[in-house]
Order: C-alpha cells, then sequence, then structure tokens
C-alpha cells in the first residue's frame, strides 16, 4: 500500500511567528494521501487545517508562518527541501488549489479567460492562442453557460458559483496530480454547494486527481471523501475510513462532531454540541488538548499527551480511552 | 460612456460659469487702483480718469461683467491694463512654457513616485522601504520655494551643472521641473506604497501565487492593475496643486510662464490678465480632473460597464 500514496506528511511543524509569541498552529501532523482519493481534513476553525494546505503550497511567504520541521513527499521529493523555484514550478501545475473566497479570489481587474489561460501558458508553454482554446474547453467542463462570451468577463461579472467553476478551471488546467480544496463551498448558498461538489467529484472520476478536501462540514466529508483526518489544536486526533470514521468513531472529540449533526426526524429541542471553545494557542492545556472539553477527560489527560493507537486499517486515534482496548 | 462625458461635460460648462463669477469679484476685492498703479506715483488725476474709462472700469461690476464675459466668449479676451497688449497674446507667449515644465514635472514624478512605491510596498519593513519612506516624506514636507533656492545654489552657483537661469534647452528645464515635481513624486510614492501592500494580503494575489507564477508576474501584473487604481485619483487632486507650485517655481527660477505672469498681474492689478488667467487655470484643473475620471474607468472595468 505504502508505494501508492502521492503524498506522505511526516511530523509537520508550522509555527507562526508573532510578535506576541510563537503560535505552533500545525504541531506534528502525520499524514498520507493514497493516489486516486480523497482525503478529508475535518476540524473546527483555528485547527490548523488551512495553515496545513498552504504549508504543502509554499504559500506561507508574506506571514509570519514557517514550516519548522517535518517532511512533505511528493513523487519521491522531499518538498521542504526544494527552492523556492522548484516549489513555485510545483504550485498549480501538480498541485494545485481552490480557496474558501470565491468573491475575492479572482483578480478584479484581469478577464477570466485570461487568468485561466495564464495558467496554461505558464506551465504547458502553449501559445496565446492554444491556451485560449484549452481555456474555453476547461470552462465547458465545469458547466458553465456561454463560455465563448464569459471568458471575456470581468470577475464582477460573473456570480458567486460561477467563479468558482472558473476557479476550479483554473486549478484543474495543468491537469494536477493534486488538488487541494479549502472549504470550496463554505461561502456558497447552499443548492451552489452542491452543484460544487458534484461538479467536483465527476471532475476527480475523470481525472484521477487525488484531492485533499478541507471542510468543517461533515455532512460534505460523507458525502465526498474516502479517509477522513480530524484534527484539533494543530494535531491530528483521529484518521481513518470515511465509514469507521462515521460508524465507530473512537475520539470524544469525533464522536461529539458526529453528534452535534441535526438529524432530520429527530424530536431533539436542542442541537447537541461540544461544550467549552477551542483553547487559545497561547496557552495550550499540557496533556491532552481536548481535555478541558472532554466529558470523559480523567487526571491524566490533562497531563500526558495521548500516543496514537493505531486500530489497523488505517483507523488511528489519539485518546487514552483507546488504551483498553489494545490491553485487552 | 457618451451619455457620461456629455453630462460632465455639462458640469464643466456651469463649474466655469461660477469661477468666472466669483474670479471676477475676487479680483475687485484686492486693494488698489489699477490706473493708478498703471499710471505710477505721477499721473494726475485726468490721466487716471482717461484710463479709467478707456478700461471701461468706471462702469458698474456688472456692467463690466457682462462686457467682459461677452468678450471672452466670441473669443476677445481684452487687452492687458499693464502692456496694452491683448490678453491672448501675451497669454499665449507663456502658455506653452508652463505646458512644458508641467509635463516634465508630471512625467518624472510619476515614474520616479511608482517605482518608489513599489520598491517600498513590496519591501514592507526592510530598509528598502525605510529609504522610500523617507524619501517621500521629505518631499512632502520641504516647500518648493526652498528646494528650489537649494538647487540654484548648489547645483548651479557652487557646482555649475545647470544654468542659473531657464535658457529654453533641456537642461535648463531640469531643475524647475525638479522642484515642481517634489511634492507630486512623494504623494504618488505613498500612496502606491500603501496600495501595493494592500493588494498584496488580497486573496487574489494569494490565487496568483497558488498558479506557480513569478513574483515578478504577481507583482507587475496581479499587484499593479489593481493597486494603480486609488492612485490614479490621488494624481488627478495633486495636478491642481501642482498648478498653484507652478507659480512658485517659476518665479524662484525667473521661469516666465503663466505662473510668472499671474504674479505680475497681480502686482499691477492688470484685471484683465488675472481673471483670463484664473480662468484658464481653472478651466484646466476641471478638464483634468475629467480626463481622469475616464482614466480610471479604463483601468477599473467595474467601472466601465456600470
Amino acid at each position: 500500500m505504502e508505494d501508492k500514496n502521492i503524498l506522505e506528511v511526516k511530523n509537520l511543524c508550522t509555527y507562526f511567528f508573532t510578535d506576541r509569541g510563537v503560535v505552533k498552529a500545525v504541531d506534528g501532523l502525520d499524514f498520507d494521501l493514497e493516489e486516486g482519493s480523497v482525503l478529508g481534513i475535518v476540524g473546527e476553525s483555528g485547527s490548523g487545517k488551512s495553515v496545513t494546505s498552504l504549508a504543502i503550497m509554499d504559500l506561507l511567504r508574506g506571514t509570519t508562518g514557517k514550516v519548522v520541521e517535518g517532511e512533505i513527499w511528493f513523487q519521491g521529493r522531499n518538498l521542504v527541501e526544494l527552492s523556492e523555484e522548484e516549489r513555485r514550478m510545483i504550485r498549480g501545475k501538480d498541485i494545485s488549489m481552490i480557496f474558501q473566497e470565491p468573491m475575492t479570489s479572482l483578480n478584479p481587474t484581469i478577464k477570466v479567460g485570461e487568468q485561466v489561460a495564464e495558467v496554461i501558458r505558464l506551465h504547458q508553454g502553449a501559445s496565446k492562442q492554444e491556451a485560449m482554446e484549452r481555456t474555453i474547453e476547461i470552462l465547458k467542463e465545469t458547466g458553465l453557460p456561454r463560455v465563448e462570451s464569459m471568458a471575456k468577463e470581468y470577475p464582477f461579472q460573473l456570480s458567486g458559483g460561477q467563479r468558482q467553476r472558473v476557479m476550479i478551471a483554473m486549478a484543474l488546467a495543468c491537469r494536477p496530480k493534486i488538488l487541494i480544496a479549502d472549504e470550496p463551498t463554505t461561502a456558497l448558498d447552499v443548492t451552489i454547494q452542491a452543484q460544487i461538489l458534484e461538479l467536483m467529484k465527476e471532475l476527480q472520476k475523470k481525472s484521477g486527481t487525488s484531492i485533499i478536501f478541507i471542510t468543517h462540514s461533515l455532512g460534505v466529508v460523507a458525502e465526498m471523501c474516502d479517509k477522513v483526518l480530524v484534527m484539533y489544536c494543530s494535531k491530528a486526533v483521529e484518521t481513518g475510513d470515511v465509514n469507521t470514521i462515521f460508524l465507530e468513531p473512537k475520539h470524544p472529540y469525533t464522536q461529539g462532531l458526529l453528534a452535534s449533526i441535526p438529524k432530520i426526524g429527530s424530536q431533539a429541542d436542542r442541537l447537541d454540541s461540544i461544550p467549552g471553545n477551542v483553547p487559545n494557542p497561547k496557552h495550550m492545556p499540557s496533556g491532552c488538548k481536548f481535555a478541558p472539553r472532554c466529558a470523559f477527560a480523567d487526571e491524566r489527560c490533562g497531563q500526558e499527551e495521548p500516543p496514537f493507537f493505531d486500530y489497523g486499517n488505517g483507523h488511528k486515534c489519539r485518546c487514552w480511552l483507546c488504551e483498553k482496548d489494545f490491553k485487552g | 460612456m457618451t451619455k457620461y462625458i456629455l453630462k460632465r461635460v455639462g458640469g464643466i460648462i456651469v463649474t466655469m460659469f461660477l469661477v468666472s463669477i466669483f474670479v471676477f469679484m475676487i479680483i475687485r476685492l484686492i486693494p488698489g487702483e489699477p490706473a493708478r498703479l498703471m499710471l505710477g506715483d505721477k499721473a494726475t488725476p485726468e490721466m487716471i480718469e482717461t484710463i479709467t474709462k478707456q478700461y471701461g472700469l468706471d462702469k458698474s461690476y456688472f456692467e463690466q461683467y457682462m462686457i467682459w464675459m461677452k468678450g471672452v466668449l466670441h473669443g476677445d479676451f481684452g487687452n492687458s491694463q499693464r502692456t496694452g497688449m491683448p490678453v491672448m497674446y501675451e497669454i499665449g507667449l507663456r502658455y506653452g512654457k508652463t505646458v512644458r515644465l508641467a509635463l516634465y514635472a508630471i512625467t518624472w514624478s510619476v515614474i520616479a513616485g511608482t517605482i518608489i512605491g513599489i520598491w517600498s510596498g513590496t519591501r514592507a519593513g526592510k530598509w528598502q522601504d525605510y529609504t522610500g519612506i523617507t524619501v517621500s516624506v521629505l518631499g512632502q514636507a520641504v516647500p518648493d520655494f526652498w528646494l528650489g533656492m537649494m538647487a540654484i545654489m548648489i547645483l548651479c552657483v557652487k557646482l555649475h551643472l545647470f544654468p542659473i537661469i531657464p535658457d529654453g534647452t533641456f537642461r535648463g528645464m531640469v531643475l524647475p521641473a525638479f522642484t515642481l515635481g517634489a511634492y507630486m513624486m512623494s504623494t504618488v510614492a505613498r500612496f502606491m506604497r500603501s496600495s501595493v501592500i494592500e493588494a498584496l494580503k488580497e486573496d487574489y494575489t494569494r490565487t496568483a501565487r497558488a498558479k506557480g507564477l513569478k513574483e515578478r508576474t504577481v507583482i507587475y501584473k496581479h499587484v499593479l492593475r489593481n493597486s494603480v487604481i486609488p492612485v490614479i485619483t490621488i494624481i488627478g487632486m495633486q495636478l491642481g496643486v501642482m498648478l498653484g507650485g507652478a507659480v512658485l517655481v517659476e518665479s524662484v527660477f525667473g521661469y516666465s510662464g503663466i505662473g510668472l505672469l499671474l504674479l505680475d498681474s497681480i502686482k499691477y492689478r492688470d484685471y484683465t490678465t488675472l481673471q483670463m488667467l484664473i480662468l484658464i487655470i481653472s478651466f484646466h484643473v476641471v478638464a483634468i480632473n475629467l480626463l481622469v475620471d475616464l482614466l480610471y474607468a479604463v483601468v477599473n472595468p467595474e467601472i466601465r460597464y456600470d
């Protein structure tokens, strides 16, 4: 199975060096992305999901963030050790990204078609005309109407859903091996969300691109993903197949997330929710990061950080409760 | 678009009408009798009366205004009370010189300001940025006339690099244009800098980087297109200030453009020349603003289609 991984992230640590101290946004994250599969990274805001994707893309420049430790293996190369120029050549070509905010992620002063064609010219050395022809083709694939005229329009003339389709076209223009989608549907209307998800699934099937799907919505995960990585406070707390995670969640945080999805037909007066808030990154609890909010926490949880307990078949959980399953 | 331009031109006509009334009144509020200043101390009351009559200065303000306006609309700007020559001729003699001075000043200051602004903005917080900020703060803080006098003293008198009196050659233009453009350069640099810093934080810049574009392309294509938009507005606003600066700079360098003519006209209460000059300058400010607004629509697609 090992050699089928297209991306392997090992002990990734990404810290932000601010005036008020170091913020550990991602702290010792491991995960693998199997070729052709969709991995969902789930977690609350501030859990380090987006920073992880920016670290893989090498887009932390201009922020105070830095990858201080860890390896990112892609096609036999450790990306962390590559030069800025080498990483630039990978961006947009082998690994590309879709962002959360379709309204602001396109350049308002450049025509939509040119924004897509630009990537094709850059990475495939296509001529202006070839690139524009390819652009029209790709835009059509994303289900946009009247593509020929739309390519000559500016982003403000398009709706949010249309812009996100343009973003998808842009990201997939060079047939990347990996697509990172950072909450691509969060900012859209529910009906448009479903359409965009449908489109991504369809394109993924067609091209075999591996996808890292970052979201806070478990519904989206169930819809899209093969595997799930649950993040809490800059660490992975549980990973596994989407079925395993949904049917047999081991970590109290995952259980809490699943319980907080409202169910149609249930008569509950209140929505279940996880009590408390994500701890302030400057005052991290010393043991298990989730202990202060956990109903099952005991003394040890507050002092010692639990290791990953491996249930096999990729299902791992970082919780002391799992220990009993292994002592027999 | 055509409708928009027509609307703006209509606005200009109204503005110019109001300006003409205002200019006409304000000039006549300056103390001092034109005829006496023209004839000197030894003028007899009869001579003064003759001159006053000749220029219609004994008529009511309303009549004087009507006569002036009638002339202006017919292309007759009247004769200068100081030299007796047609105002049109006096202004025509100097107009081109000031335009040349202003064009040189605008060109260098906008180019230099843009470059310094990009340089500073893309290196925010580094030494290059602080150098840029220092230059632009100096440019805004130092008054035109002082900068001009220092330039003459050091570069002309001591080092003999440039002619002291502008002689119509390019070399003679360097210092006046430099002095006149200093303020504009600083303003453009400062606005460009903050505008670039803003644009670098935008999502579309991150998208451009995510495409794998070279940093150069990211800045000169994606960032710059967006950051020039606010700067263009500022340039338009500053052009009016620059015309005022031209009066100072021309007098410091003894450059015989319309700025110097304006000063002389004030000294001699040359009403006809003065009111026409101010009217022409106001017209330029208004016209430049219209041009800038049109240019704005060219760089900002959202305005173009609305």
